[in-house]
């Protein structure tokens, strides 16, 4: 035998044991490596200027986010149309019914944010006559106060500590529906409307009550991922004590518990009550186009844009919109902390070439130019998206959400679809182009994606 | 529709097809490489890049010859890329160190453990010059032939043939002696 031959068979024998991590680390670098040659980059991962916001301005964005979220989650409690189911319970929703006037407290704790806990109070003042009026505080100092007159134009939420204001557009149609809304005997028809299971009987703050409980995230539709509501009734006078609402977010990172009570019924308030006090000195910080009627497709789309542009083509895991807070808040931590790293690495780099003035002078533009372009509009079409899927749900639509696997990049992938007919489904795709597709061929698509 | 559904199925055909190139060529690839390189961390690293690489390119990919070749030639390229820039820290610190000297393939504790004619193979090579363990690997495991392993490496067929016949020599006594 020649060496080659010789040396041929040493090769033949030879092998290697392999472990599973060396296949792991290979097999998922070159799959996502294959995944970036197909991408279509539909989306930009290099966030805009106007993105790019500092963080005294995030604070504020966050806190205004959650006063018109608790303001909202208020005027929701009076929601809804249905009749009464329970003879005992329909009599607590008459009681109700006659009502013009009264105020309650909203406790709203939220835990598991990327910062951290969020304690807020409100105390709401509702006139069918005048309007609504919220007054927020943290650790017992009021940071703003929200008025939203019958007559006026929206909501207008004025900061006392940054002798700022903002104004969030609502047309009249949009108000008056609202205020019609806003009927403190919804509340209980609201309940009623959902599977509820009695709680018994119970005591608050020496009051003797009877409670129900609703377990359901369409509750709320489109907040939470799942809640459950409770509502506890005077014995005596048959009014409300108290609203609880545990709620769930973002697969279990977020808990959200928002408490209504120290409810006073029949109070006396007048149209001065409503009316916004402006100071001269205040200036205005931003002007929102509420979209909360906008439950359309384009809104939803226009929302999922806007957070895959701050999330690197990601979308939110769920389309509950205190998981998409959450999710949002922490994008957009991670475009400030990019953007603040590059100018002190610039400052480092610079040092001795460029004054720290300069820099001051580069981060107040930016600032400017946030101030001018975001107008915090984008809280509002977050929210809208979240609203319209809400509705997809609520309306029993077959809808399904794909936003925990399917990013930007995956074109082709279904990432909202929902029933339209009986053999027909609407689908947004991973690149945000909508298309109907029939029930047969959406199968087929999500059983390849599922592969 | 149809557009979408044929994409997404391309993917997944693309997916699968780069599971089973890769379940294919993994040992064949890492016996090259260790046997190159006499290092497995090298040998990892090489058939991990090229992988990558392969995948990057694999819509636009175009098999002219045999795909093992392609693989092993690649691989071959990046040992030798991989290996110099360890010489080149290795250097730094010490001149004498030799990084083909450093790794016992028999640990257990390795990723990639490799069984007993690889090791015998793999030191025996290490003790040839690069250029013709290089040949010796590429012809002998890689199945190359020697006019296109000459011009990959851009030398003429006579010199590589040279490079060969020395270092099968050379590699049959280092065995001889061993054994």
């Amino acid at each position: 035998m020649s060496s080659a031959e010789k040396i041929r068979k040493l090769f033949a024998k030879s092998d290697v044991t392999v472990n599973s991590k060396v296949d792991d680390r290979i097999i998922s670098n070159a799959l996502t490596a294959l995944e970036k040659s197909e991408k279509t980059k539909s989306v930009s991962s290099e966030p805009n200027i106007w993105r790019m916001i500092m963080r005294s301005r995030i604070t504020k964005v966050a806190a205004a986010a959650v006063i018109i979220i608790a303001l909202l989650i208020g005027l929701n409690y009076f929601v809804g149309s249905l009749d009464i189911a329970g003879v005992a319970w329909g009599e607590v929703a008459r009681k109700v019914e006659e009502i013009q006037m009264f105020s309650y407290r909203i406790k709203l704790r939220i835990s598991g944010t990327p910062k951290e806990k969020i304690e807020l109070e409100i105390v709401m003042y509702n006139s069918l006559e005048h309007g609504m009026r919220g007054d927020s505080y943290v650790n017992g100092k009021i940071i703003s106060t929200s008025y939203m007159p019958l007559t006026g134009n929206g909501i207008i939420s004025v900061f006392p500590h940054e002798k700022e204001y903002m104004r969030t557009l609502w047309s009249e149609e949009q108000i008056k529906r609202y205020m019609e809304s806003n009927n403190p005997r919804k509340v209980v028809k609201k309940f009623l409307e959902f599977k509820y299971k009695e709680i018994g009987r119970d005591q608050i703050n020496g009051i003797d009550v009877e409670g129900i409980e609703v377990n359901d995230p369409k509750f709320e539709p489109g907040v939470y991922e799942s809640l459950v509501a409770c509502l506890w009734v005077d014995v005596e006078t048959r009014l409300p004590v108290r609203i609880k609402l545990d709620g769930v977010a973002s697969g279990g990172a977020m808990q959200v518990q928002t408490v209504v009570d120290e409810f006073q019924w029949d109070i006396e308030l007048d149209a001065h009550d409503f009316e916004p006090n402006i100071p001269r000195d205040y200036t205005q910080v931003a002007e929102i186009e509420e979209t909360l009627d906008n439950k359309d497709e384009e809104i939803a789309i226009q929302g999922l844009r806007m957070f895959a542009e701050a999330a690197d083509g990601k979308y939110p895991s769920s389309l509950a919109f205190m998981t998409v807070t959450y999710e949002y808040s922490k994008a957009m931590r991670k475009v400030l902390d990019r953007r603040i790293s590059a100018i002190k690495e610039r400052i480092r780099e610079d040092q001795g070439k460029q004054s720290n003035l300069e820099e001051q002078k580069e981060i107040e533009k930016i600032k400017n130019e946030m101030k001018k372009n975001a107008k915090m509009q984008l809280l509002s079409v977050l929210q809208s998206s979240c609203m319209f899927y809400g509705e997809l749900v609520k309306e029993d639509k077959d809808p399904a959400y794909y936003g925990d696997t399917v990013t930007a990049e995956d074109a082709n992938a279904v990432l909202i679809r929902w029933k339209i007919s009986d053999d027909e489904y609407r689908v947004i795709f991973g690149d945000l182009t909508a298309e109907k597709v029939t029930a047969e061929s959406l199968a087929e698509l999500e059983k390849v994606q599922l592969e | 529709m149809i557009d979408r559904l044929s994409v997404m199925r391309q993917k997944q055909e693309s997916r699968d097809s780069l599971h089973y190139i890769y379940e294919q060529y993994r040992d064949s690839l890492l016996v090259l490489a260790i046997a190159l390189s006499h290092d497995v961390n090298i040998a990892e690293d090489a058939v991990h890049d090229v992988f990558v690489a392969f995948a990057q390119n694999l819509e636009n990919f175009k098999l002219t010859g045999s795909l093992k070749a392609y693989l092993s030639k690649c691989v071959a390229n990046r040992v030798r890329d991989l290996m110099r820039k360890k010489q080149g820290r290795v250097n730094a610190t010490s001149l004498q160190q030799n990084c083909s000297m450093t790794l016992d393939l028999r640990d257990p504790g390795q990723l990639i453990v490799c069984n007993e004619e690889l090791q015998l193979l793999s030191s025996a090579l290490a003790k040839l010059p690069y250029e013709q363990r290089e040949v010796i690997v590429l012809h002998i495991h890689g199945q190359m032939r020697f006019k296109i392993i000459a011009k990959s490496l851009g030398i003429s067929v006579n010199t590589l043939k040279g490079r060969y016949r020395y270092g099968i020599r050379k590699l049959r006594s280092i065995l001889d002696s061993e054994v």
